[in-house]
């Protein structure tokens, strides 16, 4: 440290002068944390320490030979450490009641950036059970939450596993049933006919996350002989009669631990009881879930955008030129400081999209634009600085590009994400 | 097929435009049906079968075989510059980039070989030396330099030469029979550079696969060790002319940029046939703003590039024919920008199929992998960026 270093020049001042100033020698990580409250800092941790312990060491593995890959073990350790019983308080579930009820986004945000910064494909295995079980949440009906959510959390929690899935993607619209205006002239293949005691459904849903494993599936299904207004949300249990899984998609391009499955309905009964909320309320439900599920996907972005940049740092400060680490060359300090700028603005997003106990439509698409195309500028950044060897399996920022890529097109893509952006504030500041 | 004007051949329009129709023609019966029964990187043993076809029909330059001069990288390049081989690389990426790479690669090695008439027959790869340095690359310095920090280098003595190193992440095609190396060496006192062959089931040469490779699997990417091979006198050629450095290196970058171009033409192609098909909101995506923007902006991007790649080609011809800094500069911003913007116009391409662009069923992902791959080969963006600087005109 030179005499005209920054925190050497500190020590020059009055007590009161360096006070003021921060000078701690802490990591970005580490200073992002200490904004938070208490609560929030120690789940930081506990998500941090469960994805090194248990994700790290299995991720590359698991992105080569996801044919071998039982994704049931790491679902277990996640519902032991109570990752899949979060929406349930304690001692069913695993949350507290001041993290449920001050915020339940904020908590998940924290959640996916930890585990997909690991690995975006383990990260969103265990992700997807959250976005499976918020129709039960949202439908706004309590006696299904307490029934459904109890059971869920309960077993999770206490090894008895029972993860979900989250089911609209149908053959024939795919950005159709996440968009206003593509929904009211949807090709929707996906009917249930009302009959004695409930309804029979049939149809397909494709691209299912965790389709293959789910136990239970929160599906959307319009009324036969209706259109997308009609949607009603069914609470499937894999083991009903005519349920099944068709099409095993495993060698997407990348977050590829958390399958894509077709999921194939044949005159599936389903009682009137496992309709979540009212009939034809569905189309409702299915658009705030994804008002909460895309600053999730935002935090799944900032998590992957973090971890190409934390293995270009790890590998800029481990490989060497003539002599001089790479970490040490001005063109490299370029590109990472921009790398850190773009992860860092990408956080501020996500954070204040989720502050609010209820986010809205227009914050969250717009911070899962911003943040997925980050997490895709950051990772191919990742890979121009360390050259050849970035596109080898085994230093992990190919497959962090492989897995930034898939969310720009999730849960809406990101041209349908800024039209509902642009549709949320139409009424209030755009007309 | 070519006329001969005062001793190089020249390709009339004619010419040109029989050969791209046999290369669409090579393309639709030997390389898609590649693709028809296996994953999404195609049936690769299939690879080396389709070289040898390219080859003996005259799309594949193979040092010693008269058909292949007007193929990829063939001798007509000596006197026409790389501008049909570009044509030819973009038109069989288009299908597949691994494959492109390939020609590259193959081709590459046999015009090494033709230029400075070194008397070896076979499918051959070019190999120039690593550098430890981030600022430079070796091709490009004085030979004293060079030796002083290159991977690869060769001691001289009356007897013969002693060729030892290492050469990471050599694009390689199959069935490859011998090595052009272009080395820097040293004699005593004196510095030069240097070119040799080596067979490729050579005791002394170690050649390892880089595993697990994001794309352009057709194509291997290996590592190459060689420990203290003696090579006889008349073997080895000493290059004079520092131009020979210059152009190789500047094709490998022009060649690399034309296989990216034609994967990203054949990206935009896919875009829009699948945009013609597909209905959302009641309306086929191709009249949705969104998906024509993607779509506009990817092909401005490709014409962008396409631009460069004939400007490029400019400075075979004409009174630009002697600036070699100036095609090494070109060169390396071609590779460095053109990537960049063929990557987005595939990325923006695979967008417009959303979910179904990232499954293997449309090959879109395929493309993005074989891109990104092309993008990191050669070179970061660091080092074509210095290479600009250092050959710009108004330095000294």
């Amino acid at each position: 440290m030179t005499k005209t270093d920054f925190r050497y020049a500190v020590s020059t001042l009055k007590p009161l002068g360096r006070w003021l100033v921060n000078a701690d020698n802490i990591s970005t990580w580490e200073h992002d944390t200490r904004t938070l409250p208490l609560p929030y800092r120690r789940l930081r941790n506990k998500y941090r320490t469960f994805a090194r312990e248990h994700l790290g060491p299995i991720a590359l593995e698991v992105d080569r030979d996801i044919g071998h890959f039982d994704p049931l073990p790491v679902l277990r350790k996640a519902g032991r450490a109570g990752l899949l019983s979060e929406f349930m308080v304690k001692p069913i579930g695993s949350a507290s009641f001041y993290g449920l009820f001050h915020n339940i986004t904020f908590p998940a945000v924290l959640k996916a950036e930890e585990l997909t910064s690991v690995c975006g494909g383990l990260g969103l295995l265990i992700l997807d059970h959250d976005l499976g079980v918020a129709p039960i949440m949202l439908s706004g009906d309590v006696f299904q939450y307490l029934k459904w959510m109890s059971k869920i959390a309960y077993a999770n929690k206490y090894g008895e596993m029972c993860p979900t899935a989250f089911a609209i993607t149908e053959p024939s619209a795919g950005s159709d049933v996440e968009d206003s205006a593509g929904a009211s002239s949807a090709r929707l293949m996906t009917y249930a006919e009302p009959v004695d005691g409930g309804y029979v459904i049939n149809g397909r849903k494709v691209f299912i996350s965790n389709g293959g494993i789910a136990k239970y599936v929160t599906l959307f299904a319009a009324i036969k002989g209706e259109g997308a207004e009609s949607w009603t949300c069914f609470l499937i249990d894999r083991d009903m009669k005519g349920f099944s899984v068709g099409r095993h998609v495993e060698k997407k391009m990348g977050q590829r631990a958390s399958d894509a499955s077709e999921l194939v309905l044949e005159d599936v009964f389903v009682p009137a009881s496992r309709v979540l909320g009212r009939v034809r309320s569905g189309w409702a439900v299915n658009r705030n879930v994804l008002a909460y599920s895309r600053v999730g996907v935002a935090a799944i972005s900032l998590g992957i955008a973090r971890g190409a940049l934390e293995k270009t740092i790890d590998f800029c400060k481990t490989h060497s030129l003539a002599g001089k680490r790479l970490m040490d060359y001005q063109d490299i300090q370029l590109t990472v400081a921009d790398m850190m700028v773009d992860v860092a603005a990408a956080r501020g997003i996500t954070w204040q999209a989720a502050r609010s106990f209820i986010p809205y439509q227009g914050a969250t698409a717009g911070a899962k634009v911003f943040a997925s195309d980050t997490a895709y500028r950051v990772s191919n950044s990742a890979m121009e600085i360390i050259g050849d060897y970035g596109y080898v399996n085994e230093y992990g920022i190919e497959k962090a590009l492989r897995d930034a890529r898939l969310t720009q097109i999730y849960e809406g893509t990101n041209q349908v994400n800024r039209l509902a952006l642009i549709e949320w504030q139409l009424d209030s500041e755009l007309s | 097929m070519t006329n001969s004007v005062g001793g190089k051949n020249i390709l009339t329009s004619d010419d040109r435009k029989a050969i791209e129709e046999l290369a669409y023609g090579f393309v639709k019966k030997e390389i898609q049906s590649m693709f028809s029964h296996a994953g999404a990187d195609g049936d690769l043993s299939r690879v080396p079968d389709i070289l040898e076809q390219g080859a003996r029909i005259g799309l594949l330059a193979e040092h010693g075989r008269e058909e292949a001069g007007t193929g990829v990288w063939g001798t007509t390049t000596l006197s026409e510059g790389p501008a049909l081989s570009i044509g030819l690389l973009k038109i069989i990426s288009q299908t597949c980039g691994g494959v492109g790479a390939c020609f590259h690669a193959a081709g590459l090695g046999s015009l090494a070989a033709d230029m400075i008439g070194l008397d070896i027959d076979g499918r051959l790869a070019c190999i120039m030396p690593d550098f430890d340095d981030l600022h430079v690359m070796p091709c490009l310095t004085d030979a004293e330099t060079a030796y002083g920090r290159s991977s690869i280098r060769c001691d001289s003595t009356d007897a013969g030469h002693v060729i030892k190193g290492r050469k990471e992440f050599l694009l390689q095609s199959g069935r490859t029979t011998s090595y052009v190396l272009i080395v820097p060496a040293k004699a005593g006192n004196t510095y030069a550079w240097v070119a040799a062959t080596i067979s490729a089931s050579d005791d002394r040469l170690k050649i390892s696969n880089i595993q697990g490779q994001m794309g352009i699997r057709a194509v291997s990417i290996n590592n190459i060790e060689i420990d203290n091979k003696y090579i006889d006198k008349q073997y080895v050629i000493t290059i004079n002319d520092k131009d020979y450095r210059y152009i190789i290196y500047a094709y490998h970058l022009i060649g690399l940029t034309a296989v990216l171009t034609g994967i990203a033409k054949g990206a935009i192609a896919s875009a829009i046939k699948y945009a013609r098909e597909r209905y959302q909101g009641g309306d086929l995506i191709i009249k949705h703003p969104a998906i024509r923007f993607l779509i506009a902006e990817s092909e401005a991007r490709v014409m962008a590039i396409e631009s460069m790649l004939e400007g490029v080609s400019g400075y075979a011809r004409g009174d630009r024919s002697g600036d070699i800094r100036g095609l090494v500069k070109y060169a390396a911003a071609l590779k460095w920008f053109g990537a960049g913007e063929c990557v987005r116009a595939i990325t923006d391409s695979l967008q417009v199929f959303g979910g179904y662009g990232y499954m293997e069923d449309y090959g879109m992902e395929k493309r993005l992998r074989d891109g990104q791959t092309l993008k990191s080969l050669s070179g970061s963006s660091v080092i074509h960026r210095h290479t600009v600087i250092d050959n710009m005109e108004t330095l000294p």
